[in-house]
C-alpha cells in the first residue's frame, strides 16, 4: 500500500471547477489534503505560511492561467523568487481553457512548468503525473 | 555803248560822290599803289578803318599784308603785269594792328602810261573774312563728323535714297564683314535679310514721304561669309533746304549677341512652360493691393474650365472652394498675405460639373518698396490621384486592421464561450457519474441531449477558432505532399478502419505551402469524402495533382452521396450544412475552412458532382512565384 501525497494546491478563481477537481480528487483518494487559492496572492500567502516552522509544500499545483490580481504568469514570477522549501515538492501544472498555442509555447519553455494542461482535469491526466512523479505513492 | 553808260561814266569821271557810293556800297576798300613811289601806297578810308584801330594814315598799307602772303601778291602783279589776260584774283589774309587776321578777295589791275609802262597798281577789295570764317568751322565740324563716323563704336552709313551704300563706316564693316570698297558696290537691300526686306522699304517708304522723322528697327543683314547678323537699325533722313531728300543717315548696332542670349531664355523659357504644361501645374499670381487673382491655362483647367481667362477676386475664388474647405483657405490667405505663414494648402475645388477635385496650392508673398504684401506668386496642382490612393491605402489599413479586430473577436469569444461550456459539460458528465443511477431512463436522455448539444457547441467553437486564427502571418514552406497525405491518413486512422475507407492516391507533388494549413485541408476533404459516403458500399476517395502554370491543382474524388449543383457555392459558406444533423455530423465550418486555406495559398476551390454519382472537389495550390 502505497502513501498518499501530503497535499495539492489548486490555484483557480472559478469555484465551480475547484469543486469539479477537489471531487474528482478526493474520488481518487491520492492526497491527505487538497487546498484552494482564489488568486496567486492567496496562493503565494499560503506557500509562504507555515505551521510550527513548517511550510505546507504541496506535492502538485495546479495553476490556473487566467485569473483576477496575480494572473498565472505573475505567479510564476513571484513563485520563482521562493525559498526551495516553500515551493511545491515536485511539480508545478498549467491549467488554462485556453487554446492559443502561443500560451503553450510559453508555459513550455518555463522549467517550473511540468505541463500544460486544458481544463478540465479528468482522472487520466492525473494519474500520469502520480505515476511519473510519485511511483512510490498510490 | 549806251548813252547812258556813258552818262553813268562821266557821272564817275566828274562827281566824287558817285563814285564813293559804288565804292562805298560794292566794295570794303581801294588800293592804289604808284609804282614811281613805290615807297607809297593808298588805301581809301573805307579800307583804313577796317584794318586800323583808329584810322592811322601813316602806315605801309602792303607792309599789312601777311607774310604768308607777301610772296602770293608779288607774283600775281608780275605775272599780272607780263600779260594782261592773268588777272591778280587772290584771296589775301592782312593783320589788323590789333593782330587778328582779316582775309581779303583782291582784285587788282595795273595802270600803264601812254606807252605802256606799268606806272601804278589798283586793287579792289572785298572783307571775306566772315565767309573764311564760316568756312573754316564747317570744315572743323565735318572733320568732327568724320572722326565721329569713323571710329563710331555703332557702325555708321550715309545711304543714298535708292538704297546705295555711299560712305560706310569700319565698325559697319566688321559688322558686315565686307571691306569698304565691296560693300560701297552693294546696296543695303542686297545684304538684308528677304523676310526683313519688306519692312524696312516700308519704313524707308514713309520716311521719304516726310510721314516720320526716323526709324528703328531691328533686323538680319547676311555676313559676307554668310551668316546671319542682327542688327539694331536706325535711320534718319537728310533733306536739303527745300527738304528735298539728299541721303540717309544709318546708325548700326550688332545685337546678335543678344539675340541669341534672347533665344536661349526662350528656349528656357519654352522648355520650362512645357515642364510646366506636362506637370499640369498651374501658375497663379494674386495682387493684393487690386484684390485680383490671375492664373496661367493650366491653373484655368485645375478649376474645371476648358477655355477663358482665370481673373477672380479672392471671394469669387472661394467661392469655387468646396464649403468645408473654405474658412480654412481664407484664414491661409489672410496669413500668408500678413506675413505670418507661407500658404502651402490643400482644399478641394468644385468643378462646374459638381465634381471635386483636391488641389494643393503653395506660393511665395512679394513686398513692395514700403514692405507691405503687395502680391502672391504662387503654383498649384491636382492632388487627386495621390489623394485616391491615400484614402485606398487607409481603406486597406483599415480593413486588414478590421479583419485583424475580426480575429481577435473570434478568438476571445470562442474562448470565453469555451469556458462555461467546459463546465456544462463537466458538471453534466459528473451528474450522470454521481446520480445516473437515481433517475430514470427519460431523466437520463435530458441529460444526454444537453451533453450531445454541448458537445457540438465545442466543435463549432473550436472550428470558428481554428478559422479564426487561419490568415495569421505564417511562412511558405517547401513540403512533400505525398508526407502530408499519409500523416493525415495516419491520424485518421480510426475513421477509416471503422468504414473500412479505401484512399488512393499516386505520386504527389513537391511544392511550396503552408504545412499545417495544407495538412488541414487534406484532412477536411478526406473526412467529408468519409462522412458523406452511401450507406451501402464502402467509401473511396482518389486523390490526383497536376502541374498548372504556376502552381498544381487537386482533385479529391469520392464515391459519396454527391451534391446538387444548385449548392455547388453553399457548400463553401460558414455554418452552411445541407444535411440534418442528426444524418450527418458536423459543424458547417469544414468548407469554409477549406476554401480559406486555398485562397490563403492563392488558388480557387470548386467542385464537380450530382447526387448519388459522387463528388470531385478541386483546388489550386498557386505559389511557384511567391
Amino acid at each position: 500500500m502505497k502513501k498518499k501525497l501530503n497535499s495539492i494546491l489548486l490555484v483557480d478563481d472559478d469555484e465551480d471547477c475547484n469543486f469539479f477537481h477537489k471531487r474528482l480528487i478526493n474520488r481518487m483518494d491520492i492526497t491527505e489534503e487538497i487546498h484552494v487559492a482564489l488568486d496567486g496572492e492567496e496562493a503565494l500567502d499560503y506557500l509562504k505560511s507555515s505551521i510550527d516552522g513548517k511550510h505546507p509544500q504541496p506535492a502538485i499545483i495546479f495553476l490556473d492561467i487566467n485569473m483576477p490580481k496575480i494572473d498565472g504568469w505573475e505567479f510564476l514570477d513571484e513563485y520563482e523568487k521562493l525559498e526551495d522549501i516553500q515551493k511545491a515538492q515536485v511539480v508545478l501544472v498549467m491549467l488554462t481553457t485556453s487554446l492559443n498555442p502561443d500560451d503553450l509555447e510559453r508555459a513550455k519553455s518555463n522549467p517550473l512548468v511540468y505541463d500544460y494542461l486544458n481544463k478540465y482535469l479528468d482522472a487520466d491526466r492525473i494519474q500520469k503525473i502520480i505515476e511519473k512523479h510519485f511511483s512510490n505513492h498510490l | 555803248m549806251n548813252y547812258q553808260q556813258d552818262e553813268l561814266y562821266d557821272l564817275i569821271r566828274f562827281d566824287d560822290s558817285v563814285l564813293e557810293f559804288i565804292k562805298g556800297t560794292a566794295l570794303d576798300g581801294l588800293y592804289y599803289w604808284d609804282l614811281s613811289t613805290p615807297q607809297n601806297d593808298w588805301v581809301d578810308d573805307k579800307m583804313k578803318r577796317t584794318l586800323t584801330a583808329e584810322g592811322d594814315t601813316h602806315v605801309i598799307w602792303r607792309n599789312l599784308i601777311h607774310p604768308e602772303d607777301q610772296r602770293l601778291i608779288i607774283e600775281s602783279f608780275e605775272n599780272h603785269c607780263e600779260n594782261e589776260a592773268d588777272p591778280i584774283d587772290i584771296v589775301v589774309k592782312y593783320n589788323h594792328q590789333n593782330g587778328s587776321i582779316l582775309y581779303f578777295k583782291y582784285n587788282g589791275k595795273v595802270i600803264r602810261d601812254d606807252v605802256g609802262q606799268p606806272i601804278g597798281i589798283l586793287g579792289a577789295h572785298v572783307d571775306i573774312t566772315k565767309f573764311i570764317e564760316r568756312e573754316k568751322k564747317l570744315s572743323i565740324a565735318e572733320n568732327q563728323f568724320r572722326g565721329a563716323f569713323e571710329h563710331s563704336a555703332l557702325g555708321m552709313a550715309l545711304v543714298s535714297t535708292d538704297g546705295k551704300w555711299l560712305k560706310v563706316n569700319k565698325k559697319l564693316c566688321n559688322i558686315v564683314g565686307y571691306s569698304e570698297k565691296e560693300l560701297l558696290a552693294k546696296t543695303f537691300q542686297e545684304i538684308t535679310h528677304p523676310d526683313d526686306l519688306d519692312a524696312d522699304l516700308n519704313q524707308v517708304q514713309l520716311l521719304l514721304d516726310d510721314k516720320i522723322t526716323g526709324y528703328e528697327m531691328e533686323k538680319r543683314y547676311f555676313h559676307k561669309d554668310g551668316h546671319i547678323v542682327w542688327v539694331l537699325l536706325n535711320v534718319s533722313l537728310v533733306r536739303d533746304t527745300d527738304r528735298n531728300p539728299v541721303h540717309f543717315v544709318s546708325q548700326i548696332l550688332d545685337i546678335t549677341h543678344r539675340k541669341k542670349t534672347e533665344d536661349e531664355l526662350r528656349q528656357v523659357t519654352d522648355r520650362l512652360t512645357l515642364a510646366v504644361r506636362g506637370s499640369k501645374i498651374g501658375i497663379w499670381e494674386y495682387d493684393i493691393v487690386n484684390d485680383n487673382l490671375v492664373g496661367d491655362d493650366a491653373q484655368l483647367r485645375l478649376y474645371g474650365y476648358s477655355k477663358g481667362r482665370f481673373s477672380v477676386s479672392l471671394e469669387e475664388w472661394l467661392s469655387s472652394i468646396h464649403p468645408e474647405d473654405v474658412d480654412q483657405c481664407r484664414r491661409d490667405a489672410r496669413l500668408a498675405i500678413n506675413g505670418e505663414k507661407e500658404f502651402n494648402t490643400e482644399f478641394r475645388v468644385v468643378w462646374p460639373d459638381k465634381s471635386i477635385h483636391y488641389l494643393r496650392a503653395l506660393s511665395l508673398v512679394q513686398n513692395d518698396e514700403q514692405g507691405n504684401p503687395s502680391r502672391m506668386v504662387g503654383t498649384s496642382w491636382d492632388m487627386t490621384e495621390e489623394k485616391k490612393s491615400e484614402e485606398l491605402q487607409r481603406m486597406m489599413a483599415a480593413n486588414d486592421s478590421k479583419r485583424k479586430e475580426m480575429e481577435q473577436f473570434a478568438y476571445i469569444t470562442s474562448h470565453d464561450l469555451r469556458e462555461p461550456l467546459v463546465t456544462i459539460q463537466r458538471y453534466l458528465d459528473g451528474f450522470i457519474e454521481d446520480y445516473g443511477q437515481n433517475i430514470d431512463a427519460d431523466g437520463r436522455h435530458y441529460i444526454e441531449a444537453s451533453i450531445r448539444a454541448s458537445n457540438h457547441m465545442q466543435e463549432l467553437i473550436v472550428g470558428l477558432l481554428d478559422y479564426s486564427r487561419l490568415s495569421k502571418e505564417k511562412e511558405l514552406k517547401l513540403i512533400d505532399s505525398n508526407e502530408v497525405l499519409t500523416s493525415v491518413i495516419e491520424d485518421l486512422n480510426a475513421l477509416i478502419m471503422t468504414t473500412d475507407a479505401e484512399i488512393v492516391y499516386n505520386d504527389l507533388p513537391t511544392l511550396k505551402a503552408y504545412p499545417l494549413e495544407l495538412k488541414l485541408l487534406f484532412q477536411n476533404l478526406i473526412q467529408n469524402g468519409i462522412k458523406f459516403r452511401k450507406q451501402d458500399i464502402k467509401p473511396r476517395i482518389q486523390i490526383q495533382a497536376e502541374q498548372i502554370s504556376n502552381g498544381w491543382q487537386f482533385s479529391f474524388t469520392d464515391n459519396g452521396i454527391g451534391i446538387r449543383e444548385k449548392d455547388y457555392e453553399k457548400v463553401f459558406t460558414l455554418f452552411r450544412r445541407l444535411h440534418n444533423k442528426s444524418k450527418y455530423e458536423g459543424s458547417g465550418i469544414g468548407l469554409a475552412y477549406a476554401k480559406k486555406i486555398v485562397e490563403i495559398h492563392h488558388g480557387k476551390i470548386w467542385l464537380k458532382s450530382s447526387p448519388n454519382n459522387g463528388s470531385t472537389f478541386y483546388f489550386s495550390i498557386l505559389t511557384d512565384n511567391l
